[in-house]
């Protein structure tokens, strides 16, 4: 799973572009799946919104069509995109809203780890983000 | 297009009118990006005479070629004008996220022309473009305007580039702030005030596109291992530029009571590492792409500054306030800091002019009524960051920067106003490092704190010393106090600093200190990045060029060799104590240097004029004409 | 005979290293003999002088590592720091 520390997320927004090029093969902030914004309930402070493939995983539960399974052995959890109608309850159950409603399709995306070598981890120079 | 956007933007806030204009293969081709491209359309599209608050002039915002890439530490901005402080050519370079954003909205460039009848915004969305009334945030400070455009548009994903009341009041050293990032030098604030300009917001959905995905991604991830095998670009991420404090200060290096001395003790409270050790440091910020994240954001929590908050500050921001000031009261420094970035100030003039001042109350030629302005004093720093936004009393003489303000005062009070072409110069000992001081002396648009390191002289690492000899043929060139190959240094650096900018690079991955990304790594960048393979020859090619166009600009303005000179205490008056006791840097030998760097750029001696045929070899035929249309080419 | 030096550590060195130092060392030695017999010392600097990249001051002005010392010297030791 993906440890992240906020705290000490400077903002840069490296990452975004690393997934976005992963993702997309181009840069902007919408094609990644991680995404930055400022704490405006903290200033000076940063949000990271990204699926944490965490051992919980509520959004499992919540899809009302199944369409989210979490590998035994990895953890990664994953969307099918045949299954997924766009209803959003992932993102309601997600304790950081990370599921991203693609704008294109109004299907749900998440982080795949980039099948287990992150590469926002490996762009993330202060830190922030760490693979567990 | 690959990498860059393909237009550039034309607003005309006079007629209210917009126009977009494609970014040609050519242009791209002699001048690649960023400050490359604003100072071509600078000296195409101002006539030389005009002034710089008024309606002729130009505001330019360019992106790097490299903005709004996962390239290490690639979103600088260049923003360029003529400017009011020298009444030359003026280039600011800024980070923050704006350059990405610009782009993604669909230009490379933006053009300012002309003058709004009443306060306004520009909005920039996905290439429509909006001139909005600003008349309900005209006088608020830079966070205040940030938020409230936010809400406004119903966009918190908006960049704001804005002035505070300095720009608004015409202060000759008003920023244009990008968040809590400066576009400081010059007075550009001044020049967006004067054309009612406000704010420019932009946002924007259309992606960067690079030729090559795999390559690029994998020399970004080769281009950071380059950046952390350095053990210097550790002390940045800790500590921020002020983390540099120390080390000039036990050097006897570091300027303090506007020149007068080179050490401070009690310095290191207002060093970076004290920042961070007693807990001023909050967090850290990065500029767009940028992991090492040298930007700071700063609190106070206690005692009679609580409550201040803001990004920096700055080596140049404690240097100027502290050292110049001899003050070492820690949060005062950090609220006139905070101060500068609310009001949209460029903290390296303001602290300039208030030590200059302070220096005259030394000398009784000059007296501030209700503010005691006796060396040390924090209080008075404060207080003066305030009238001088607000050109009260004593602020509205500051407020005109250190060369007009000395000419009011008379009595020799221009024997200590620390400028070059009438822009403050920044806390560098400049009378034991040669090469520095040449950068400072020459460089177009005033001293330049970033563009004038010339670090590799003074052979303090095996690469340094391994860089001058590749420059100068020998290592024995290889020390900072030796006036001999400056100009082939200085020749060397610029053309590599300029091509920096040209790629939105930053100056601290690229040469500073570390000499990181170097030409042929950003020649690699480039060609994933468009699909265009350059050679190191034609990247430093286009790095020539951009200065040559920048000088070009000056020469029609009227600026000769006399121009190019250091502060009269610099030539004048030597090192106080320390181990480079008795050093200056005098007329004497700035002439050696600058008779170097002439040569070498193809000059003429005696104006500094650039020759026709040097003009010629760079493809800058149409400058050649027009200078000689000015009768500026020497015979 | 040796010679004897005041040593002055700077962030990070201080940390591990202390803020001052008298050390005697070998008449003839070299800043590098000096930076060696600290790695010997103190086994966190060992590292650190391992990379090239510090900033040594003889008497206040940067040296490089072959400069050879003499009895009173005063050095500094630091790590390049950017800025502006």
């Amino acid at each position: 799973m993906m440890l992240i520390d906020e705290s000490i997320c400077t903002g840069c927004r490296t990452c975004e572009f690393a997934c976005a090029l992963q993702q997309k093969k181009s840069f902007h902030y919408d094609f990644s799946l991680i995404r930055i914004r400022k704490n405006k309930a903290e200033e000076g402070f940063f949000l990271v919104t990204v699926c944490r493939h965490c051992p919980s995983a509520p959004c499992l539960a919540a899809c009302p069509v199944e369409a989210i399974g979490k590998d035994s052995q990895s953890g990664i959890v994953t969307i099918d995109p045949q299954k997924c109608t766009g209803c959003g309850q992932c993102v309601d159950a997600c304790p950081w809203q990370a599921p991203v409603l693609s704008s294109n399709d109004g299907f749900a995306n998440i982080c795949d780890l980039c099948k287990g070598d992150p590469l926002c981890v490996k762009f993330c120079q202060p830190g922030a983000l760490r693979l567990l | 297009m690959y990498a860059y956007a393909g237009k550039i933007l034309h607003v005309d806030l006079t007629a209210e009118k917009v126009r977009e204009e494609p970014l040609s293969q050519e242009r791209v081709k002699k001048l690649m990006g960023g400050r490359g491209v604003n100072a071509a359309l600078l000296f195409e599209l101002t006539k030389p005479g005009i002034d710089p608050l008024g309606e002729e002039n130009i505001l330019l915002f360019g992106t790097g070629a490299l903005s709004g890439t996962c390239a290490p530490s690639s979103g600088r901005m260049t923003i360029t004008a003529k400017g009011p402080a020298t009444n030359l050519y003026l280039k600011s370079s800024v980070g923050g996220h704006f350059a990405p954003e610009l782009k993604f909205a669909g230009y490379d460039y933006l053009v300012i022309h002309g003058k709004a009848r009443r306060p306004v915004y520009l909005w920039i969305q996905d290439e429509k473009v909006t001139i909005r009334d600003a008349s309900h945030l005209w006088g608020k400070d830079v966070p205040d305007t940030d938020e409230l455009i936010q809400e406004e548009l119903k966009n918190d994903r908006v960049e704001t580039a804005g002035i505070g009341p300095a720009g608004e009041n015409l202060v000759k050293f008003a920023a244009i702030m990008i968040g809590h990032n400066s576009a400081g030098r010059g007075g550009l604030g001044a020049v967006m005030g004067a054309k009612k300009l406000k704010a420019v917001a932009v946002q924007g959905h259309k992606p960067v596109e690079v030729a090559r995905p795999e390559l690029f991604k994998n020399l970004s991830l080769r281009a950071l291992q380059t950046l952390a095998g350095f053990e210097g670009r550790k002390g940045l991420s800790l500590y921020g530029t002020a983390g540099l404090v120390p080390i000039r200060n036990e050097m006897q290096l570091f300027p303090v009571k506007n020149f007068q001395e080179d050490h401070l003790e009690g310095a290191y409270q207002f060093s970076g590492q004290y920042l961070a050790e007693k807990g001023y440091l909050k967090n850290r910020f990065g500029c767009s792409a940028c992991g090492t994240s040298c930007h700071r954001f700063t609190t106070v929590d206690e005692g009679k500054y609580k409550g201040s908050k803001s990004g920096g500050p700055e080596y140049e921001t404690v240097a100027a306030f502290g050292g110049g000031c001899k003050v070492i009261d820690t949060e005062a420094i950090l609220k006139a800091n905070e101060l500068c970035n609310r009001y949209g100030m460029d903290t390296i003039s303001t602290g300039s002019v208030i030590q200059w001042a302070m220096e005259c109350r030394e000398k009784e030629v000059l007296d501030a009524e209700g503010v005691n302005l006796t060396w040390g004093n924090g209080e008075a720093i404060v207080e003066l960051v305030r009238r001088i936004a607000f050109r009260q009393d004593i602020g509205d003489l500051l407020a005109e920067g250190v060369k007009r303000a000395a000419e009011k005062v008379g009595h020799d009070s221009w024997k200590w106003a620390i400028h070059v072409k009438g822009l403050e110069q920044s806390r560098a000992e400049v009378r034991a490092r040669k090469g520095y001081a040449l950068a400072l002396a020459v460089n177009p648009r005033g001293p330049d704190h970033l563009c004038s390191q010339v670090y590799a002289e003074d052979g303090a690492t095996p690469e340094a010393r391994a860089l001058i000899k590749k420059i100068c043929g020998s290592e024995k060139y290889a020390t900072h106090v030796m006036p001999e190959k400056r100009g082939a240094i200085v020749r060397w650096h610029e053309d590599c600093y300029a091509a920096t900018d040209a790629l939105g690079l930053c100056t601290f991955v690229t040469l500073s200190r570390g000499y990181l990304i170097d030409p042929k790594m950003m020649t690699e960048f480039y060609a994933h990045a468009t699909g265009t393979e350059v050679s190191e020859e034609e990247l430093l090619e286009v790095g020539h060029r951009i200065v040559t166009l920048e000088k070009a600009f000056n020469v029609r303005e009227g600026a000769t060799r006399k121009d190019d000179t250091l502060a009269w205490r610099f030539m004048n008056e030597p090192i106080r104590s320390g181990p480079r006791r008795g050093m200056t840097t005098p007329q004497k030998e700035l002439d050696l240097m600058l008779d170097e760097y002439y040569e070498l750029h193809g000059w003429d001696r005696a104006t500094g004029w650039p020759k026709k045929e040097t003009l010629e070899s760079l493809g800058l035929e149409k400058v050649a004409e027009e200078l000689a249309r000015f009768g500026k080419i020497p015979r | 005979m040796a010679l004897s030096l005041k040593l002055k550590y700077f962030v990070p060195f201080d940390q591990l290293m202390g803020k001052t130092e008298s050390l005697p060392v070998e008449d003839g030695s070299s800043v590098q003999d000096l930076l060696a017999t600290l790695a010997a010392k103190y086994a966190g600097f060992s590292q650190a002088s391992l990379k090239r990249h510090l900033i040594i001051l003889l008497n206040g002005t940067l040296c490089t590592q072959d400069e050879k010392l003499s009895d009173g010297d005063e050095i500094s030791i630091l790590t390049p720091q950017l800025g502006g």
